[in-house]
């Protein structure tokens, strides 16, 4: 069984060299172009609500409204309607990723690498959540 | 021999089910650099110069 | 209620001197350590314990005052937290008998927090004036007499989800008990707005009266009427069990509703995305709804000149009138009668639906759809619910509508003939929308197949669409006339494999345009040369003009063809036959003959759609 199980492990390096050789995944079809162009419009609206805090970055690659009390009640519906727009987009997004590279079951891998990046990246201010779920300010 | 053949058949066979996994193996540093190239453009936190429309160089003739 | 750890300690001097500190208090679940009661000027008689300036220490200090008479048997309690705020108690008890009234002026909402039904919640503002009385005797009779008003009240939860401000209103509240309370309440929302996730209720008046009875197994509600200002009054009565937590039963019913703020108050949040969530409704709706064992036993709705557009304008139905009803364990009939509409740029006349309705299936009888000067006919129109998931099934035909009035109504160039089809059957589940078989139009006298019509997530912004295209002996004639192409006589065929859409635009296809087989005159003009030529880029047109051919109009031909292989924004094209240095597009024949080569293999798709729009609005092709 040791045996098989060496075998298998050289099997993935094999596999796993030639895959990173292979480089860079597509991210340049119509379907991804069209989401990240609306996503870029819509960060406009949504970056003073990362500022102010009312809405913070989650560790499942998704927006969520954190503290919306500096938001005028009027508006909170609005944001709420970001929200839920700017993740109906990054689903949309990493299910298109994943099936552009034609492997659809890659999808929650690349939500949590996008998570990840989402967090990384976030300007300083901003509010993300941690492993743990909870809310800190970056 | 002939039982050495179906042998070795059966143990690239076996091979192969226990290595399901080499099929769905994730690039994860591809998929890292691919989100760090969106996410740069949606948030525009590099301010990349779009690349021009590559110019038509198509020639029709009539004869 | 329990207290743990008293201790007084009573200085009897002139003034006396009265401590009491007491280690741990609960009341209803909440604790307090370290209360302390200090009277610097008490008074203690045979029949009076007062206490004028005292102070209670509760983390927070409130001066206060109280006077206690045992023989009376009563206690007058007032707190003074602030100079302008006061809780004044008064009990009086005897025997079985309790008398207790409560007066508050300005009292801080702030102060209700921790007996809150919902602790996440919070007063943060608002002022309370409250005046209440209770009677408790013997014989489990009572009475209960409050009437409250609330200024300038503001609450919120931490995340600001559920919050409320400046928030005015009244509340009125009497209650008897004779074996069980009988209880009258109404209250007045007057001033203020509220965002609860995912409602927001604007500034408005709104008025709610009910009157009912409250007994141990369960809370009846006799009649009740909400008025909403703005959008209508409603009816309710029902019961709560208050044992197993659960509605008993409920009806509500409503007469002449608006419907349009009534949606947007409450249907427009929950409909995050898809079509229901950009819709403008209008007209009046009477309503009523029926619960029983919390579950929904039947809803009724009568819809009175109602209209519904679209905002982004795709769709829209006017003079809509419609009694709707839906009943558990029972399919009941349905009627909407719809006087016009649009869809996109195209008109809908009056029509009618009738649907059974049962719990987990729709069934549409045949219905017709008017468009134009045909219409568009559907039958077998059903739905199933399978897995909380609806899957609708139907087949429909297109009766001849002219293509005259269609090019018209959709501000395309003049067409000619008509346009129909059969479509076989369409299944739409979990936003996929199928079509089974073969979709057959009928347009430039050629005949249309669409095989394999397929589109994915419908609803969301990336939704993709499938299909293959087939057209045989499209009239040229009538094509390029339509298009102002310039003039080409012939048949063509076209056939569009794997065509794949996103957004509703080709991002890969495999196409192909031929000269259809068979006997007829082909004939193409000067002008169409220049036009295809200027397809694959300028130059071509200039080589012609230069040549000995440009002195003729029309030139004959064998074949037409050119295909194109979208991929990735590029269009990978090929002719009839490679030629040296490219491919044929158009194969002379006759006498003058002339051929067009084409010789860029790869053209952007984008730049090629440029070019075709150039050159079928008529315009003379850019010669550089």
């Amino acid at each position: 069984m040791n045996k098989w199980m060496n075998l298998c492990f050289i099997g993935m390096l094999a596999f796993a060299s030639a895959a990173l050789a292979a480089a860079d995944l597509e991210i340049n079809t119509p379907a991804i172009t069209a989401l990240k162009n609306t996503m870029q419009a819509r960060h406009g609206q949504l970056a003073p609500h990362y500022a102010s805090g009312a809405v913070g970055l989650t560790r499942d690659g998704n927006v969520a409204l954190r503290d919306a009390s500096s938001v005028p009640l009027a508006a909170r519906q609005s944001v709420n309607g970001l929200v839920a727009d700017e993740n109906r987009d990054r689903a949309g997004l990493y299910r298109e990723i994943a099936r552009a590279n034609g492997h659809p079951e890659w999808e929650a891998e690349v939500r949590s690498t996008f998570a990840q990046r989402w967090i990384d990246k976030a300007a300083s201010g901003w509010w993300v959540q941690n492993a743990g779920g909870a809310w800190v300010r970056k | 021999m002939q039982k050495r053949v179906v042998g070795s058949v059966g143990a690239i066979g076996l091979l192969l089910a226990g290595c399901v996994t080499i099929n769905i193996y994730f690039p994860a540093a591809a998929a890292e650099k691919a989100a760090d190239k969106i996410i740069d453009e949606v948030w525009q936190l590099k301010q990349e110069a779009k690349p021009a429309a590559p110019a038509a160089e198509t020639k029709g003739e009539a004869k | 209620m329990s207290l743990r750890g008293i201790s007084a300690q009573l200085t009897l001097s002139a003034p006396s001197k009265l401590d009491i500190t007491i280690a741990q208090a609960t009341l209803q679940g909440r604790e307090w350590r370290k209360l302390a009661l200090y009277c610097p000027d008490a008074r203690i008689e045979r029949d009076l314990i007062e206490c004028r300036r005292g102070l209670l220490d509760v983390g927070e200090k409130f001066p206060l005052t109280f006077q206690y008479r045992p023989g009376a048997r009563s206690l007058a309690l007032t707190l003074f937290p602030e100079s302008t705020e006061r809780w004044q108690a008064q009990l009086l008890w005897r025997g079985d008998n309790l008398a207790a009234s409560l007066e508050v002026k300005n009292g801080k909402a702030a102060r209700l927090n921790p007996w809150l039904p919902e602790q996440s919640i919070r007063f943060n503002q608002g002022v309370i004036d409250l005046t209440g009385k209770l009677e408790w005797g013997v014989q489990a009779r009572g009475k209960l007499d409050v009437s409250a008003t609330l200024r300038n009240g503001g609450f919120s939860d931490a995340a600001g989800t559920r919050a409320g401000e400046k928030l005015a209103g009244t509340l009125t509240l009497q209650a008897v008990r004779a074996d069980t309370w009988r209880w009258k309440v109404s209250t007045a929302w007057r001033e203020g707005e509220v965002f609860w996730q995912p409602f927001y209720i604007a500034p408005g008046e709104r008025r709610l009266s009910a009157q009912g009875s409250w007994q141990d197994a369960q809370a009846v509600v006799d009649q009740a009427q909400l008025e909403w200002a703005g959008i209508g009054t409603a009816q309710l009565s029902g019961a709560w069990n208050r044992a197993a937590g659960r509605i008993e039963h409920l009806q509500v019913a409503a007469k002449s509703l608006a419907l349009d703020p009534l949606y947007r108050t409450f249907m427009k949040p929950w409909a995050q995305d898809g079509v229901l969530s950009k819709l403008t409704l209008s007209g009046v709706a009477d309503g009523a709804i029926t619960f029983k064992q919390g579950a929904l036993e039947e809803a009724n709705l009568v819809i009175r000149q109602g209209g519904l557009k679209h905002e982004e304008k795709m769709f829209g139905l006017a003079g809509i009138d419609a009694s709707l009803a839906w009943q558990q364990n029972q399919a009941r009939e349905n009627r909407i009668n719809v006087s016009s509409g649009f869809v996109g740029k195209l008109p809908l006349g009056a029509f009618s639906v009738r649907a059974t309705l049962a719990p987990d299936r729709v069934s549409v009888a045949p219905l017709t759809l008017p468009i134009l000067d045909g219409a568009l006919t559907m039958e077998g129109v059903e739905a199933q619910r399978e897995n909380n998931d609806w899957r609708w099934s139907l087949s429909a035909a297109l009766q001849p509508i002219s293509m005259q009035r269609l090019s018209q109504a959709l501000q395309l160039p003049a067409m000619h003939g008509t346009l129909s089809a059969v479509i076989p059957q369409v299944i739409y589940a979990r936003q996929s929308l199928t079509v089974g078989g073969a979709l057959l139009f009928k347009v430039f006298d050629g005949a249309v197949v669409v095989t394999d019509l397929r589109a994915t997530d419908l609803l969301s912004p990336t939704p993709h669409g499938y299909a293959n295209i087939d057209m045989r002996n499209l009239d040229l004639d009538l094509l390029t006339r339509t298009f102002s192409f310039g003039n080409i006589q012939g048949r063509l065929d076209v056939a569009v494999n794997a065509l794949e859409l996103f957004a509703w635009r080709p991002v890969k296809f495999d196409a192909k345009v031929a000269s259809s087989p068979g006997e007829y005159p082909r004939k193409i003009s000067q002008r169409a040369v220049e036009n295809i030529t200027s397809l694959g880029g300028a130059g071509g047109t200039a080589a012609l003009q230069r040549s000995f051919l440009r002195f003729f109009d029309q030139f004959g031909y064998e074949r037409i063809g050119l295909s194109c292989r979208l991929e990735r924004g590029m269009c990978e094209m090929a002719g009839i036959e490679d030629v040296p240095q490219g491919y044929l597009i158009v194969k002379g024949g006759g006498i003058p003959a002339l051929s067009v080569i084409g010789y860029n293999r790869r053209v952007g798709w984008e730049e090629l759609l440029a070019r075709i729009q150039r050159a079928t609005q008529g315009g003379k092709p850019i010669v550089q």
